[in-house]
């Protein structure tokens, strides 16, 4: 069962931080579902099954936002869920895409924000986590301009094949970012903590 | 309570584990005989038997399943001091699912309950069933005695949210709504709300029954606080103000929000929309609507004076002025767009404002113009430019862009943006061929100018400039529909065979080359590239009317079953599952998403797209079974006779269809599965006309699938039919085939209908088209639904004791020459005037495979159920047979129709192995003569670019990879591909025809034997 985990009350500075990122973007809803194909057609974005999305959005509507194009077009989404006890209480993205039409315009940073935000300001996590091929360094170069550095090395995450980054960025409430020290050696997936 | 004192179900928990552990790694063997023996140990244990049921379903042993699970519910019901247990319940729920008999898990539940009322865990079980079982009422009556007992903020909101599904997806009237309100309210006044969501719901409520100022006190009090993003509060808060028709207010809220978030496009739009007092943005979003639609083209606002609108308007500017201002980044397009969405509603509203509205399109160039979504940005600002300003806006962007960014990618971009418009406001639609062929080469040009920009980019990213390709095959296609040289057409293929040499992924690529190669007919090659979109899940319903309108009428059965059963499992699915991820969201208290996934799920159902393919994939089984009539009878029995689909056949008048295909990645030359421009004449229509074609698709497809419904019905009717013909003078079973004819007839009266005759008059279209009175012209489009009609008539012919009209008594034709020469008759105008293998547009391969694999293939049933019936069989004493001298007639009848089928599938045999084998080079010596560049102008410009590139590739210029990938291409190879791949095509349909043949000659000496 999902941690419920609402702050008390928020200081008003730090919300309207919060929304100067928040721009033309909206949660995500089934509809979408029919209207993102031309992202999803791209070979790099992986179109999952609908359980799959579906219970991201009935557990974490929050983490799952679409940004909208002048003509109602989809431009981008990201996808991820808050989870984890204690220190490790943590979000994550499990997926963030731009369609190529609006690349290069800094809407996956955008998103991005998003999602640290609301795991930062709202639930009040750590930090945020995610995994990247680690053959994808166009991806992972992103990642280090957002601030997120490389945590551990995840041995053959993908299909049993490639490796993954587990890349962390720590959030205000991890003072002395501890979140985000690099572990010295790799592990293997059935040593994650989550899925 | 389940696991209370370590107990499960009753049983220790530890003797339950390795069942637990067997199932979940599995071993379902192993799990089997624990829970056996757990069985033997535990006897009278529901949850033993239950555990047992489950590992049975999960080895596929359905029935065992049912009925030890049947046995446990026995078990529950009699065994009065026993615990009922949610772990029990919930296992053989899980089970009885599985087994498609929710109503046997909710009455179990019900069970439960009424024994012990005040279980909160049992009814949560029986909440979650009538979920499953969208029983809306009744979820809600749960929710309220859940809510009763413990006063808890969630089931007062699941009992709301059950409310607003009566109202908006089952028949509850919108009064339940003040119900809804009332029982919120009260709950507020004593418990105050404690979620976001349950606020959101609350507002919902009023919002429904608009009681908007309502809503906008329950807001701005107390319980406001809740919404923690300010924006999303202010959101809520505009919509209110304006749809309380407080615009002033609103349009000050939207204010605030572009000021929190200046690049939201829609928030500005409502903004103007509240400053011009016009509302028709509230107005749009039904659940209906196709899934792309261009926003707020529509706009009033009528009643403003022209001072009040001018003074709003510059109003506007300065705000949006301020906005632009302020932010100094190069990424808000919002504000800069907003300029252009001014000048639209000053032109709408009548004022001369065509210079400033093209200054304003110019700037938003010169600022974005590089971008790649300039095109898409300024669509719906150009539709309102009358042509002449349309092309005063491009003659200003050709000459801007001389000026330009000293950046490469930046020019690179401009210029494709140039191309852009030019093709969307359509003047190169009326270019003279030269033009064209200079634009085609210029695109070509620019690709292979800036391919060094890629050089460094990995290879998954999409390289710069790769859309002037997909714009250079438009413009050669239209160069080939322009002229009607295939040779452009082919250079297309070729562009875009290269392109994807350069970089495989690009879909663009692929879509448009699936389509070039289905115009040629090269449908095996159409579904290579298909299958290379790796197209699944939720793409299925959007993506694959590419493919599937030419796959079905293809001779590829294996891929189409394929296509089919994959889209077919992926929906249905959904539909088991979608009512657990509801449950789910009830449970995290996410209510907004409850009604969003079963109003998602009803939209999936009624997808044109689903029905389609529920009538078309046994229709495939039919015509795959069709040699046989064993197997066939298998099939039609499988699907209960056909009866269901002639209940569809009577239904899809009245539904509601949705339309979720995504269209927009269609060429310009075929916007719909169901239109291709380039089989007609080429005519000045716009360029990309962008009408909403969902009207037109929806009488389209409740046509195809009223038709098509019937057919397996009246198949097995046929069958049934011809084998009573024979029996009914000797038998008492009158009364059973009557019923059978009469059906059949009625059938046949409606089909007549839907062909738009009487069935006396189409029988007489039929008979005098067979003997020449009457054109073939009168069978239209529907020549191959008149077939299958003679066919059926026939069939039921045999046995009918009405004689519409002369034939049969020996004066006319008989209803089986009828058929017979009415097949022989088109099958070979077909060959006749069949072309060579490759030609563009394809010839009417189609059409002749639909008419081998429809009418021909229901007539051979036909034939073969006769001879069935008039045969001695090993069992069945023989019956008197067909002595007398109709049934003479009759058996005469059979023995020329088989010699007839038979003499009509060689002929397409032959015709058949004659393409297949012809040598190779023949074929590809058309192909790349027709690409072979002969003069001037024509043809082969346009990779003759290509070839200058690949014969002096520059590798540090271009990087080892692209360099590779252009020294790779061989042209020939990819025509070569073409042949082979129709080559395949055509030896599939070969041997469909050799299947068939081999069928009938096995008849043929049946009937020798009688």
């Amino acid at each position: 069962m999902l941690q419920i985990n609402w702050p008390c009350f928020q200081v008003k500075s730090e919300r309207e931080e919060t929304e100067k990122e928040m721009t033309t973007i909206r949660r995500f809803c089934c509809n979408d579902l029919l209207r993102f194909t031309s992202v999803n057609l791209d070979h790099l974005t992986e179109t999952f099954n609908m359980s799959f999305y579906m219970t991201y959005l009935a557990r974490w509507p929050d983490y799952f936002h679409v940004a909208e194009g002048p003509a109602s077009q989809i431009m981008g989404y990201i996808m991820g869920k808050v989870e984890g006890q204690g220190e490790s209480w943590h979000g994550h993205v499990t997926a963030v895409t731009v369609a190529p039409e609006y690349r290069r315009q800094q809407l996956a940073k955008k998103l991005m924000n998003l999602l640290e935000d609301i795991s930062d300001k709202i639930d009040k996590a750590y930090f945020v986590d995610l995994f990247v091929r680690a053959s994808n360094s166009p991806a992972i170069k992103m990642y280090e301009k957002l601030g997120y550095v490389i945590y551990r090395r995840v041995l053959r995450y993908y299909s049993g094949e490639e490796d993954g980054l587990d890349m962390r960025k720590a959030l205000s409430r991890d003072v002395e970012k501890k979140s985000m020290i690099p572990l010295k050696r790799p592990v293997t997936p059935d040593e994650l903590e989550y899925d | 309570m389940a696991s209370k004192f370590g107990l499960a179900g009753g049983i220790p928990e530890r003797r339950v584990r390795p069942v637990w552990d067997a199932i979940d790694s599995r071993q379902f063997k192993n799990a089997l005989k624990l829970a056996s023996s757990l069985l033997t140990k535990f006897p009278n244990s529901p949850y033993a038997l239950a555990l047992k049921a489950l590992v049975l379903e999960r080895m596929g042993k359905s029935d065992e399943a049912l009925s030890v699970c049947l046995n446990a519910k026995d078990l529950l019901y009699k065994n009065e001091t026993m615990l009922m247990d949610d772990l029990t319940l919930s296992t053989l729920q899980i089970v009885f699912q599985r087994l498609d008999h929710l109503d046997l898990a909710t009455g179990c539940y019900e069970y439960a309950c009424g024994k012990f009322p005040n279980n909160m865990e049992l009814m949560m079980g029986l909440f979650n069933c009538y979920v499953r079982e969208y029983s809306f009422v009744k979820q809600q009556q749960t929710a309220i005695k859940m809510y009763k007992l413990v006063g808890e903020e969630r089931f007062l909101l699941w009992a709301v949210c059950s409310i607003q599904l009566q109202v908006f997806c089952g028949n509850g009237g919108e009064k339940l709504l003040l119900l809804a309100e009332g029982l919120i309210k009260k709950h507020v006044a004593s418990h105050s709300l404690h979620e976001p969501e349950a606020l959101i719901v609350y507002i919902s409520i009023l919002e429904q029954q608009a009681k908007f100022n309502d809503a906008l006190d329950v807001l701005s009090g107390k319980l406001g606080s809740l919404l923690l993003i300010e924006a999303d509060k202010l959101r809520i808060q505009g919509r209110l103000l304006a749809q309380a028709g407080d615009y002033a207010g609103a349009a000050n809220i939207y204010q605030k929000i572009l000021e929190l978030c200046p690049d939201d496009w829609e928030c500005f739009l409502h903004y103007l929309g509240c400053l011009l007092e016009d509302d028709s943005s509230w107005n749009n979003g039904s659940v209906n609507n196709p899934i792309h639609h261009l926003k707020l083209v529509d706009c009033k606002f009528s009643h403003l004076t022209d001072e009040l609108f001018d003074s709003r308007i510059s109003n506007a500017s300065a705000f949006v002025q301020k906005l632009q201002d302020d932010s100094n980044n190069n990424f808000v397009r919002c504000p800069h767009l907003a300029n252009l969405e001014i000048e639209r509603r000053k032109h709408l509203y009548g004022k001369n404002n065509d210079d400033d509205f093209v200054e304003a399109l110019v700037k938003y160039f010169l600022r974005f113009g590089h971008l790649a979504c300039f095109a898409s940005d300024v669509e719906m600002f150009l539709q309102v430019l009358s042509l002449d300003r349309k092309m005063e806006f491009l003659d200003k962007l050709i000459k801007n862009s001389n000026s330009l960014s000293a950046v490469p990618t930046k020019v690179l971009g401009q210029s494709i943006s140039l191309f852009k418009i030019q093709e969307m406001i359509g003047s190169m639609y009326k270019f003279p061929v030269q033009d064209l062929e200079g634009s085609a080469i210029k695109m070509v040009e620019m690709y292979c100018k800036n391919l060094y920009l890629s050089k460094d980019l990995d290879p998954q990213e999409s390289m710069h400039g790769e859309e002037l390709l997909s714009m250079a095959c438009n413009v050669l296609v239209q160069l080939s529909w322009y002229t009607g040289n295939p040779g452009y057409f082919l250079e297309a293929v070729m562009v875009l065979e290269l392109g994807l040499t350069i970089r495989r992924h690009v879909w663009q690529y692929k879509i448009s080359l699936l389509h070039l190669y289905s115009h040629m007919g090269v449908i095996s090659l159409a579904y290579e590239w298909y299958k290379s979109l790796d197209v699944k899940n939720i793409l299925m319903e959007t993506i694959s009317h590419h493919i599937l309108s030419q796959m079905l009428e293809s001779p590829l059965w294996v891929e189409l079953n394929n296509l089919l059963k994959d889209y077919l499992k992926f929906m249905d699915d959904h539909f088991r599952e979608s009512a657990d991820l509801t449950f789910l969201a009830y449970r995290h208290r996410n209510y907004s998403k409850v009604i969003e996934f079963v109003q998602f799920k009803e939209r999936l159902q009624r997808s044109n797209q689903y029905l389609v393919a529920r009538v078309e994939a046994p229709i495939l089984q039919l015509k795959q079974n069709a040699d046989n009539i064993e197997e066939e009878e298998c099939v039609l029995e499988s699907m209960k006779c056909g009866i269901h689909f002639v209940e569809l056949s009577n239904e899809i008048g009245s539904k509601n269809l949705t339309f979720n295909e995504d269209l927009q990645s269609r060429p310009f030359w075929t916007p719909t599965p169901e239109k291709n421009y380039l089989l007609g004449p080429f005519e000045s229509i716009s360029y990309r006309p962008k009408t909403n074609m969902t009207k037109e698709r929806e009488a389209h497809v409740r046509r195809v699938i009223e038709r098509k419904s019937l057919l397996p019905r009246m198949i097995f009717l046929s069958i049934q039919n011809a084998s009573a013909s024979l029996r009914e003078n000797n038998e008492a079973n009158g009364s059973a085939t009557d019923s059978i004819s009469l059906e059949l007839k009625f059938l046949l009266e409606r089909y007549a209908k839907m062909l738009g005759f009487s069935l006396s008059d189409a029988i007489e279209v039929v008979v005098g088209v067979c003997s020449g009175v009457k054109s073939s012209e009168v069978f239209g489009s529907d020549t191959i639904d008149w077939l299958s009609f003679a066919v059926f008539w026939n069939a039921w012919n045999l046995n009918s004791h009405e004689l519409v009209l002369s034939y049969g008594d020996g004066c006319g034709p008989s209803s089986w020459h009828v058929v017979n020469s009415l097949l022989e008759m088109y099958v070979s105008e077909k060959i006749k005037i069949m072309e060579s293998l490759i030609c563009i547009p394809q010839g009417d391969l189609p059409i002749l495979v639909k008419l081998v694999t429809e009418p021909l293939a229901w007539h051979s049933l036909v034939i073969q159920s006769f001879i069935r019936s008039s045969l001695p069989s090993g069992k069945k004493k023989k019956k008197s047979g067909p002595t007398d001298q109709s049934a003479f007639l009759l058996s005469h009848g059979i023995r020329t129709s088989i010699q007839s089928l038979c003499g009509i599938l060689e002929d397409v045999a032959n015709w058949l192995r004659e393409q297949v084998n012809k040598p190779e080079d023949g074929n590809l010596e058309f192909i790349l003569s027709s690409l072979q560049k002969k003069e001037q102008d024509g043809p082969g410009q346009v990779l003759q670019i290509f070839e200058t590139l690949i014969s002096s590739v520059n590798e540090s210029e271009l990087g080892d990879r692209i360099s590779q990938a252009l020294k790779s291409w061989s042209l020939v190879d990819v025509a070569r591909k073409i042949v082979t791949g129709q080559c395949t095509l055509l030896s599939e349909f070969l041997q469909i025809c050799e299947s068939k043949i081999k069928s009938l000659q096995v008849l043929k000496q049946h009937i020798v034997l009688v």
